[in-house]
């Protein structure tokens, strides 16, 4: 369902210098006029400028960030932090954008009709975040120093993942349709993540709670992670199912009768709770040694 | 069908009946109540043991004169249609006390859904009035093993590892209000046609979302009344009892007939179990051998629903 009521912003050109446009969302849009909006303060380098000096701004602003709808268009892959903060409404953006898209969002939706740099969706709280192109890396992970990544939310992407994907996750729920990069869960203590492509080495070090799902080849698990056995599960199809009711795109059909291929850990760590299950068909390598 | 006046040589008073297939449909009511109700999804890995599942969970729930809870299976499910993607069945609880039906509950799916392999269980109540933490209590069997995921498609789900792999639970059950009691009462030439017409009716009504029914296969074999001259809460309606018709001054057992079946009905609303009602009566009258429907009801004095078995053929 589309909120009725938008303000897009168009950039005229790519910034020679990379600017921070964290005020690009709808709880700072509601009740301004365009000429309001065009004054917003947008950081580039060490200097602040106003969101008309990149943008041509048209549309209109609603009462409240729920009923409003932020499209953003344009070569954006200089333009950081869109949505970060973001705590509801819409923001759609056209085209492929730059890193910490979506950084610490609260709640609302943000879909991007492209790619997305590194550090999208990094710390996020809540809400929901559709990728069509590829993420970067760092994708829904905890931000430098920080122990707690993903805390909530949801998060789509159509393409592939790159390196160090949740790292520190605690809550919330990720879906990769394509490959995801290496580290991916990297001390994850809760949520889920599924993988419909590969999974790349490394997967969950220093991980002690949380899921995740492959249905695509693990390159391999690190040797702190022990074999927990093979056959169905009663609830990886519900996660499945659920996948496939959101975006059909991303699952094509859920058999139930399908093997995974369970290990457990990280065993380096006092609670070795975290569970990697490999569907089975593509895995056999796993536990050729066990 | 054809309508004609009969009469009726116990209340001596003139009964129009219609007629469908040949068999007389009295023009009488069948009298319904309240009661607190949970309809629960049953999963398994195979459609037969989630039926297998499904009926030591409803079992034990014929009529709350005795049985804890009046349960049974509502439906079958196929693997598009449950939350796991798995074969299920969906089947309704019903307590007449609202504090009953979380213990209910609690008790059955712990005691016969989770000890039956693979089989797991979310709930599917529509409009809760409330819910109950089913799942979080039963979820105590993991002993510190079990996991709380979720929400995820709209639940919140308990993974508790067990011998047969992990046991999924929803963590909230609901309860709503349903409809109790409805039924018809039929008379057959003999047991063959009884049951066969009788069991083709339950299966019938198994294709009506929302409404079920509680007694063995569906089936009412003993028929009561309220009382008894022993100081019992019920005892056997004597007026339909086929052997002893020579007894009974007031008996409603037709010469012809050996056999009489009742069919109890419940179900989510009074919409569905109209519904099939009017689908086991016109099931039971396809079967030659049937003789007369009828229902039971306590004279529209104690039920809160009357459903005159004529409105449904109309």
């Amino acid at each position: 369902m589309h909120s009725p009521v938008t303000v897009t912003l168009r950039i005229r050109e790519p910034p020679d210098i990379p600017i921070e446009a964290e005020t690009i969302r709808p709880r700072l849009f509601v009740g301004k006029s365009l000429s309001e909006i065009e004054r917003l303060p947008i950081r580039q380098g060490n200097a602040t400028r106003c969101l008309s000096d990149f943008f041509d701004v048209t549309g209109q602003t609603a009462f409240t960030p729920e009923e409003m709808t932020i499209v953003v268009e344009g070569d954006l892959k200089r333009v950081k932090m869109i949505g970060a903060g973001m705590d509801g409404g819409r923001i759609k953006v056209n085209g492929d954008v730059g890193m910490y898209l979506g950084m610490r969002m609260q709640a609302g939706r943000i879909v991007v009709r492209g790619s997305v740099g590194s550090w999208a969706a990094a710390e996020m709280s809540g809400g929901n975040i559709q990728i069509e192109g590829d993420a970067g890396d760092y994708l829904c992970a905890a931000l430098r120093g920080s122990t707690e990544g993903m805390r909530g939310g949801r998060v789509y992407v159509a393409g592939s993942a790159g390196r160090v994907m949740a790292a520190n996750m605690r809550r919330g729920f990720i879906v990769i349709r394509g490959d995801v990069g290496e580290m991916a869960g990297a001390g994850m203590r809760g949520g889920t993540i599924v993988v419909c492509g590969r999974l790349s080495q490394r997967a969950g070090v220093h991980g002690t709670r949380g899921m995740v799902f492959v249905m695509g080849e693990v390159t391999s698990l690190p040797p702190t992670f022990r074999y927990s056995g093979t056959g169905p599960s009663e609830f990886i199809p519900y996660y499945l199912r659920y996948v496939a009711s959101r975006r059909p795109d991303f699952v094509e059909n859920v058999d139930y009768t399908e093997d995974w291929i369970k290990f457990q850990g990280d065993f380096a760590e006092d609670t070795p709770r975290m569970e990697v299950f490999a569907a089975s068909k593509d895995n056999e390598h796993l536990i050729s040694g066990v | 069908m054809r309508t004609e006046k009969r009469r009726c040589r116990t209340q001596f008073h003139l009964v129009i009946s219609i007629r469908r297939n040949n068999v007389i449909i009295d023009d009488t009511f069948a009298e319904a109540f309240s009661m607190h109700m949970n309809r629960t999804i049953i999963t398994a890995y195979s459609a037969e043991w989630a039926r297998v599942t499904a009926l030591e969970a409803t079992g034990f729930g014929t009529s709350v004169i005795m049985a804890p809870a009046e349960a049974g299976v509502e439906r079958v499910l196929g693997p598009e249609e449950t939350p796991d993607g798995r074969p299920g069945i969906g089947v309704i609880f019903a307590t007449a006390k609202k504090g009953d039906l979380e213990q209910q509950l609690v008790a059955r799916l712990s005691q016969c859904v989770l000890t039956s392999p693979t089989a797991c269980a979310y709930d599917d109540t529509p409009d809760p009035r409330e819910t109950y933490p089913v799942g979080r209590k039963i979820a105590l069997f993991g002993d510190g093993y079990q996991t709380k995921k979720g929400p995820i498609g709209g639940r919140v789900l308990w993974l508790v590892p067990r011998m047969s792999g992990t046991f999924v639970i929803q963590e909230g059950f609901g309860r709503t209000k349903g409809v109790a009691g409805g039924n018809i009462i039929y008379f057959c030439k003999d047991v063959e046609t009884g049951m066969t017409s009788g069991r083709a009716a339950v299966q019938a009504i198994e294709r009506i979302e929302g409404a079920y029914t509680p007694f063995p296969g569906g089936l009412v074999g003993s028929g009561s009344k309220i009382g008894s001259k022993y100081g019992l809460p019920a005892s056997t309606n004597e007026r339909f009892c086929p052997t002893i018709r020579t007894l009974v001054e007031e008996s409603e057992v037709p010469p012809e007939c050996n056999f009489v079946v009742e069919i109890v009905i419940n179900g989510l609303s009074e919409t569905v179990v109209r519904r099939a009602m009017r689908v086991a009566i016109e099931t039971v009258c396809e079967y030659p051998g049937v003789i007369r429907v009828t229902a039971g009801n306590f004279g529209g004095k104690l039920g809160k629903y009357m459903i005159p078995l004529h409105e449904l053929l109309r």
